[in-house]
């Protein structure tokens, strides 16, 4: 049976990752063969994974909490994750206390989506010295006023999506978008009432933008 | 849908056509659409007890959902259905614009997907995650999306989501979904393991 997963999770590792789909089905076996057998996963499986230096597709999968993104980044060694934050009540969000945990590390993509955060707040998250570069940040909803600390970071470079949706009458900064993110391909400004052509004009150096959700 | 007196929410895909100049003309481009294979008009806001003024649609209906009906589920699939049924009824929109002007002049626009509503006191949000039981609204994860009947009374359910849109009242609200937009709604939402999108009626 340990052979035949064995044998599952070697198949996994050498085909595509590109999906979401193959990649949640091999974090879930993962999860799955690490709760039912820890040492033998340690001894056979963790090895066997670290020695293949697979360069994983990042974010390799979404998490909710600092403690499974920990977890997700014992098991898949050098991967890094989607943190999502959203179904936090607002007396347990605290952005000091976030940016200090040193399980930052495992997070390439940061969903905040629908909490309330404050500039300084965010500000405080992207100079986490545990924080590498970002490839996703979601302020939707978040009412952030600015996103100054977001242009002002250097974490902030290699963003390939960003979602503002929901962010009305905010300090967008839609002008400096061409210049902070040259990677960006996803941009989701929905129901932030930018004038169309206005926010086409500001962005028209975006090279690598491939969706721009505006509704 | 022109004179309602019920309280609706819905997802609707077409081209929009200004109607606060129309006057009477209006109810004869309510008989012409309604006579136009395919097509329906939506005039979003309270019709019978105030004027229609803003933004109609000539278009199809995706999902409609009463104010008693409770947290209505639709799919990207009904989407796609109603947009090649609005370009099967092409040919009938042809022939309505050579018969009224008003429709001429709106030809160009692009057809689009929108969440509104209408009737009296007319609310409807549009989320994405889970149904949710109305008693525990203090407890969600994310939104409670309630729905509330013209008794004022709320739906036993309700939904607990992340929002993608509201409208109240003659409000046209556009909604651009794809597959990739919903995989990052299910990541905002990532508590949820089966979200569906919900239209959430209340009258308000």
């Amino acid at each position: 049976m340990m052979d035949q997963s064995f044998g599952e999770l070697r198949s996994q590792l050498h085909g595509s990752l590109e999906t979401r789909k193959k990649r949640e089905a091999l974090l879930v076996l993962l999860l799955e063969h690490y709760e039912q057998a820890p040492d033998m996963f340690m001894s056979r499986w963790h090895p066997y994974i670290s020695g293949l230096r697979i360069e994983w597709p990042e974010p390799f999968a979404t998490v909710t909490s600092l403690e499974q993104v920990e977890h997700a980044g014992m098991l898949i060694p050098g991967a890094r994750f989607r943190l999502s934050l959203g179904h936090l009540n607002e007396a347990d969000f605290k952005p000091e206390t976030l940016s200090r945990d040193e399980r930052l590390r495992h997070v390439c993509g940061l969903v905040f989506d629908g909490l309330m955060l404050t500039p300084l707040g965010l500000s405080t998250i992207l100079k986490s010295h545990h924080l590498g570069p970002l490839i996703e940040l979601d302020l939707g909803h978040t009412r952030i006023g600015t996103l100054r600390p977001v242009l002002d970071s250097p974490k902030t470079h290699a963003l390939k999506v960003l979602d503002l949706q929901g962010n009305a009458g905010g300090d967008l900064l839609l002008s400096e978008f061409p210049t902070h993110f040259p990677a960006l391909e996803v941009l989701d400004l929905g129901s932030c009432y930018i004038e169309k052509e206005y926010a086409k004009q500001q962005l028209d150096g975006l090279k690598n933008l491939k969706h721009l959700y505006m509704d | 849908m022109l004179h309602e007196d019920i309280t609706y929410g819905a997802i609707f895909y077409g081209i929009t056509i200004g109607i606060d100049d129309l006057g009477e003309e209006l109810e004869t481009l309510n008989t012409q659409v309604g006579q136009s294979k395919g097509l329906s008009l939506w005039v979003p806001g309270d019709t019978v007890y105030g004027d229609p003024y803003g933004d109609a649609i000539i278009g199809v209906m995706v999902r409609l959902v009463d104010s008693a009906d409770g947290p209505t589920s639709f799919t990207l699939a009904d989407i796609e259905r109603a947009q090649k049924s609005f370009e099967n009824a092409r040919p009938a929109l042809e022939k309505l614009a050579k018969e009224n002007d008003h429709v001429a002049a709106v030809m160009d626009n692009t057809p689009q997907t929108y969440l509104t509503c209408c009737g009296p006191l007319s609310y409807a949000s549009l989320a994405y995650g889970e149904l949710w039981d109305s008693a525990r609204k203090d407890e969600v994860e994310y939104t409670f999306h309630s729905c509330q009947d013209m008794d004022q009374e709320w739906h036993p359910q309700g939904v607990d989501g992340v929002t993608l849109g509201a409208v109240e009242y003659d409000d046209l609200h556009s909604v651009d979904l794809d597959e990739a937009r919903l995989e990052r709604l299910g990541d905002k939402g990532a508590k949820k393991q089966n979200p569906q999108l919900w239209i959430c009626v209340r009258y308000d």
